[in-house]
Formats: C-alpha cells, sequence, structure tokens
C-alpha cells in the first residue's frame, strides 16, 4: 500500500480560492550518495561534523586522488570496487590518497632505496614531507590526538574563547 | 601497478592544443611499439616553445617523451632530440639533468608539469649541476657568448623551417650527388640538419 500525503496550498493572495491539492504518492526511489569527506565534494558534504573540516581544507583539488588521477569514491587502480576495498588514507601532513595508490608510491620509493636510487625517507606525493599515516577520518573526529591539523584546530579554538 | 587511466587522461590532455602555456605532446607513430622498450611503454613527442626573454626565444624544442609502465610511480624519462646549447642539457645526446626527472620525482606531478618544468629549466639554467661541463663553463666564464652560442643553436636547430628554406636544403644536398628523393627524406628525418642528413647518406 503506498502511502498517501495530501497538501495544502496556502497562496498568499487571500481573495482566492483556497484549492485543495490531492497528491499520491505511488512510487519513489531511494537514492543515497556516500563521500570519503575529502576535497571539495567533503567539505559540501561533511559540514555538521568540525573535525572533518580540517582535511577539506588542505586539499585544494576537485575531489581526485592525485596519484591516480581518479576520484576519491572511485576505485583505484588493481581495485574492483570503490569502497571499503578503496579506503582513503590520511598522512600526517593532511593529503590524502587511495590506500592502493600511496601504498604503491611508497613501495617503489623503497624498492628505488634498495637499489640504491631514490630519495631517502617515504615521503607523500602531494608536499614532500616525510610519510606517516596521519589517521582516518574517523580517528580524527574520535579525538585520537595523532592528527596535527586537528590539534592545531582545536588551540586555535581554545585561544579564540579566552580572548573574548 | 601501472594505471593506464591516468595515462590515457593525461595524453588526452596534452596533445590538445593550448596556445598559452607553449608545450603540446602528440603520440609518436611508434607508440606502444617502441622497438629499444619493454612493451606497454608509451611513447611521445613533446613540443616547448622557448620562453620569451630567454636565448631560447624564437625556438621550438622537440622533446622525446617516454612513459615506464610503472608511471606514474616512476618519472617519465625525457630527452631533447632538437639540439640545445644549456648547462643542464647534453650538446651531444640531449640528456636532461633535471631533479624532477630523477630523485625527486613525485605521482602528484604530471607530464604536463614535467614539461613545463624543462620549459622553467631554460629559463633559469643551474650551472653548479651541469649535465654538459662545456656548456656549464661556457655560462659562467663568459655569458655573452653563451647567450650568442644559444640563440646561434636556436637558429640552426630550433627555428621552423620555412618551405622555401626546405627547398633550398634539398637543393644543396642534391648538389652534392644525391638524388631528391633520399636527400628530401634524409633532411626530414634529421629534422633539417644537413651535415647529419649528408653524414646519414654517406653512410657515416
Amino acid at each position: 500500500m503506498p502511502p498517501t500525503m495530501i497538501t495544502t496550498t496556502s497562496p498568499n493572495n487571500n481573495n482566492r480560492n483556497n484549492t485543495k491539492l490531492k497528491i499520491k504518492i505511488k512510487r519513489w526511489h531511494g537514492v543515497a550518495r556516500w563521500t570519503w569527506g575529502v576535497g571539495s565534494s567533503g567539505e559540501r558534504n561533511n559540514n555538521n561534523n568540525d573535525d572533518d573540516m580540517d582535511h577539506g581544507e588542505m586539499d585544494d583539488d576537485d575531489g581526485i586522488c592525485i596519484v591516480c588521477q581518479g576520484p576519491y569514491e572511485g576505485a583505484a587502480p588493481g581495485c574492483k570496487y570503490p569502497g571499503d576495498e578503496c579506503p582513503v588514507v590520511w598522512g600526517r601532513c593532511g593529503h590524502a590518497f587511495h590506500l592502493q595508490c600511496v601504498s604503491a608510491w611508497l613501495r617503489s620509493q623503497e624498492q628505488g632505496d634498495a637499489s640504491g636510487g631514490g630519495s631517502a625517507t617515504p615521503s607523500c606525493p602531494t608536499c614532500r614531507a616525510e610519510w606517516e599515516y596521519g589517521g582516518s577520518n574517523s580517528a580524527a573526529s574520535s579525538g585520537s590526538g595523532n592528527n596535527g591539523a586537528v590539534l592545531t584546530n582545536t588551540r586555535g579554538q581554545s585561544a579564540g574563547e579566552s580572548g573574548s | 601497478m601501472a594505471s593506464a587511466g591516468r595515462v590515457d587522461k593525461e595524453i588526452a590532455l596534452i596533445c590538445q592544443p593550448d596556445s598559452t602555456s607553449g608545450v603540446i605532446a602528440q603520440v609518436a607513430d611508434d607508440d606502444k611499439c617502441v622497438p629499444s622498450c619493454p612493451r606497454g611503454w608509451r611513447h611521445l613527442i613533446g613540443t616547448i616553445t622557448g620562453p620569451e626573454g630567454t636565448p631560447y626565444e624564437g625556438g621550438v624544442f622537440d622533446v622525446d617523451i617516454i612513459i615506464p609502465t610503472e608511471y606514474p610511480f616512476e618519472p617519465p624519462k625525457m630527452k631533447f632530440i632538437t639540439k640545445i646549447w644549456h648547462p643542464n642539457v647534453s650538446s651531444q645526446t640531449g640528456a636532461i639533468c633535471l631533479d624532477i626527472l630523477k630523485d625527486q620525482w613525485s605521482p602528484a606531478l604530471t607530464i604536463k608539469t614535467a614539461m613545463l618544468s624543462l620549459q622553467a629549466l631554460l629559463c633559469s639554467p643551474e650551472p653548479s649541476d651541469p649535465q654538459d661541463a662545456q656548456v656549464a663553463r661556457m655560462y659562467l666564464d663568459n655569458k655573452s657568448e653563451f647567450d650568442r652560442t644559444a640563440q646561434q643553436w636556436v637558429q640552426m636547430y630550433a627555428t621552423p623551417k620555412s618551405e622555401a628554406s626546405k627547398n633550398e636544403a634539398i637543393e644543396r644536398v642534391c648538389e652534392m650527388g644525391f638524388d631528391r628523393d633520399s636527400a628530401k627524406r634524409a633532411l626530414e628525418e634529421h629534422k633539417w640538419d644537413e651535415s647529419a642528413a649528408v653524414n646519414a647518406l654517406l653512410g657515416m
């Protein structure tokens, strides 16, 4: 039994006769959208979670992983399906990549070291800072404290409070 | 793990005419079957316009670009096809000394940004880290002679040839006793460098 919705139009003009509009919804499609909360798309969708904003602001890309140039919400090369199989990870520097993409890069840097070439330390593809996994979105929002960007933000807020 | 999707996307982007950046590339005729390279490598020919206000102004430089299977985890292999007088480019082989094409490569860079870096290298040579010691010494010891030589090389090797001057070159090679067709072919193969074409015709 499909649900029935009855709405009443409320015209601004009182002179007009009230007309009752009867709408019967026969069918509907539920549409859900998910994101990893990275980049511009993440920023739009996570306004209710302040901790996520730090990640969003640090990425000036258009919601794509700079390594594979594909969307964060898509599947990285070597991944069949997007989502849990192909998660997004953050470095301490705040830059985000597909797990598969950044680990392939770190692996290739290690191999470069072994053969005598390449740079000495594994580095972030974007800023060349020494790469350390900086926790995922959930780790940041639960206040695990290992994300530099979140800590900076907290300090900034408390300074503002004490000043007022 | 190579990402073919990214390579295809990048090739489509870099092959688009773009009047502002001064860099463009086209897929080489032998793409995907470069005789000397492993299977799966891609081969492009890039073109860099000489930056204004440098001795390279007015020049058009061809760059050989090979994208290895491991790209973007390994840098693209680039070298100048067009001869160029520059401290960081071998005047003999066209090999380039540029950190981002070696140990400073990052997968955040692209074919286009690498080509733009090459163009920037033409603006600001690094004679302290030379590829060609002779050129670097001239750059440091006698800058005006360096500028003059670089300009001469642009004139000789990097200036697009008009049809008239191409015909004159063919005539000159023909006068040395070669038939017109093979003279033309040799000149085209050697970017209208007459001595190189004649040497090739003589089997040297």
